[in-house]
């Protein structure tokens, strides 16, 4: 009995633990809210602009790394940029990233990841 | 040596016949569940391998911990797959319809190995009431047949087994069986087992080889006794193999498990490395196999639980 008290203490310790930790040391569990936004350049030449909203439901908070691609639909070929943000618990951020590319026709993707790389 | 050592490290399974078919069930399930975290453990290694070189990467630990992880579950699974394996054949050959029918099949599983003989020395020496200084055997055998002997000379036990490879449980089991038989005729004494020869060979011919120099000194001078001894009445003996016959059935699953013995330290550094200065250790000459296989099973269940606490919410790291 002494044995199965000492067992059920640890294992509420180790419970307690892994609580506190989770609540305390987390970083973000980001995503992607809805789909993104693509806004062609206004002037040739210039720079496209994808646009996202990055929510993060969990306790933790961070940096993140958000990679944006525009793939051309004909070609496959992809352009792409990278944009760090810091996340705070409960948080949603509008990121925006410019890509220059030649004029075309584009499908914007956007992957973002924890830890970032 | 404390009762709770010898109760779940070094002796699990020697109180009873009870105890010893508890402790053999409790090894195969241990094999099978080692077996089965390892390899769930190098599948969540290898499924969220970015995952975790990225968070090693970024929280300045070595990658190659990852390695580690990896040689880790691969060893205990490597470690646990005959167990497991063996697990699978007890469970296959147990069905039937009787008793006799079980012990069969299991029996057939098995072959003996030549020469095989587990070998182990008491803290004293073993008599017969009456034949003093002389060896004595006693069968391990029940109604579907015999399972090995128990030779006993002096403070040498050896255990020769006819199917597979004896256990040093037996040996274990033999010595708690002793010190309950000869407690109950009025004796106080402790009977241990002081060193196994499958652990420390070496060591058990040397402390032999000083047994039997006091024996041998002991017959010359014909002057008492020089080295401590307990006597069994012929009906201590013969209770003794009446024991034995009650784990028979255990024996039988027994041969299909690998015995891993070990000798363990448990180390605690006050100073830790690289100074060390101070360092609290306790050792154990041997730990049964359900011990240090149940050990392994809480240190695979650790990590993974860690792995998957940190694909569930991955911790927090500097940012760039």
């Amino acid at each position: 009995m002494k044995v199965r008290w000492s067992a059920l203490v640890s294992l509420l310790g180790v419970a307690l633990v892994m609580g506190l930790w989770v609540e305390h040391c987390s970083g973000p569990q980001p995503h992607v809210v809805g789909a993104p936004l693509l806004r062609p350049p206004a002037q040739a030449g210039q720079p496209y602009q994808v646009e996202v909203v990055v929510a993060n439901p969990g306790p933790g908070q961070g940096q993140v790394q958000v990679t944006f691609r525009l793939r051309e639909t004909s070609t496959g070929l992809a352009y792409q940029s990278q944009e760090q943000a810091d996340l705070e618990s409960g948080e949603q951020v509008r990121v925006v990233s410019e890509i220059a590319a030649p004029e075309g026709s584009y499908q914007p993707e956007v992957e973002v990841r924890y830890p970032p790389g | 040596m404390g009762d709770l050592a010898r109760r779940f490290l070094k002796e699990p399974g020697a109180d009873d016949a009870a105890h010893y078919a508890r402790r053999v069930r409790r090894l195969a399930v241990s094999y099978v569940a080692l077996f089965a975290l390892s390899i769930i453990g190098i599948a969540i290694l290898i499924w969220r391998a970015q995952f975790f070189v990225t968070l090693a990467q970024r929280s300045n630990v070595e990658t190659l911990t990852l390695a580690f992880l990896m040689v880790l579950f691969g060893y205990l699974a490597s470690l646990s797959a005959p167990g497991t394996w063996g697990a699978f054949q007890i469970l296959r050959r147990s069905r039937a319809r009787d008793w006799t029918e079980r012990q069969h099949r299991l029996t057939h599983g098995r072959h003996p190995v030549p020469g095989n003989r587990t070998v182990a020395d008491l803290n004293v020496l073993i008599e017969v009431e009456g034949s003093p200084g002389q060896p004595f055997d006693v069968l391990v055998a029940d109604a579907a047949g015999a399972m090995g002997r128990l030779h006993v000379d002096g403070a040498r036990l050896t255990y020769r087994s006819e199917y597979g490879e004896g256990s040093n449980e037996v040996l274990a089991y033999v010595e708690r069986q002793v010190e309950q038989l000869v407690r109950a005729d009025g004796s106080d004494a402790d009977v241990d087992i002081v060193i196994w020869k499958k652990i420390d060979d070496e060591g058990a011919e040397r402390y032999h080889g000083l047994v039997e120099f006091a024996r041998n000194l002991e017959r010359k001078l014909g002057d008492g006794a020089l080295w401590p001894r307990v006597v069994l009445t012929p009906a201590d003996v013969a209770e003794l193999e009446r024991r034995l016959t009650a784990v028979c059935t255990s024996l039988r699953k027994e041969a299909y498990l690998p015995h891993w013995d070990y000798q363990a330290e448990h180390k605690l550094p006050i100073i830790p490395e690289p100074l060390g200065l101070i360092t609290l250790s306790r050792s154990q000459e041997r730990v049964d196999p359900a011990s240090s296989m149940g050990g392994a099973i809480v240190v695979v269940f650790s990590v993974l639980a860690i792995l998957v606490v940190f694909i569930i919410a991955p911790p927090w790291v500097p940012g760039t």
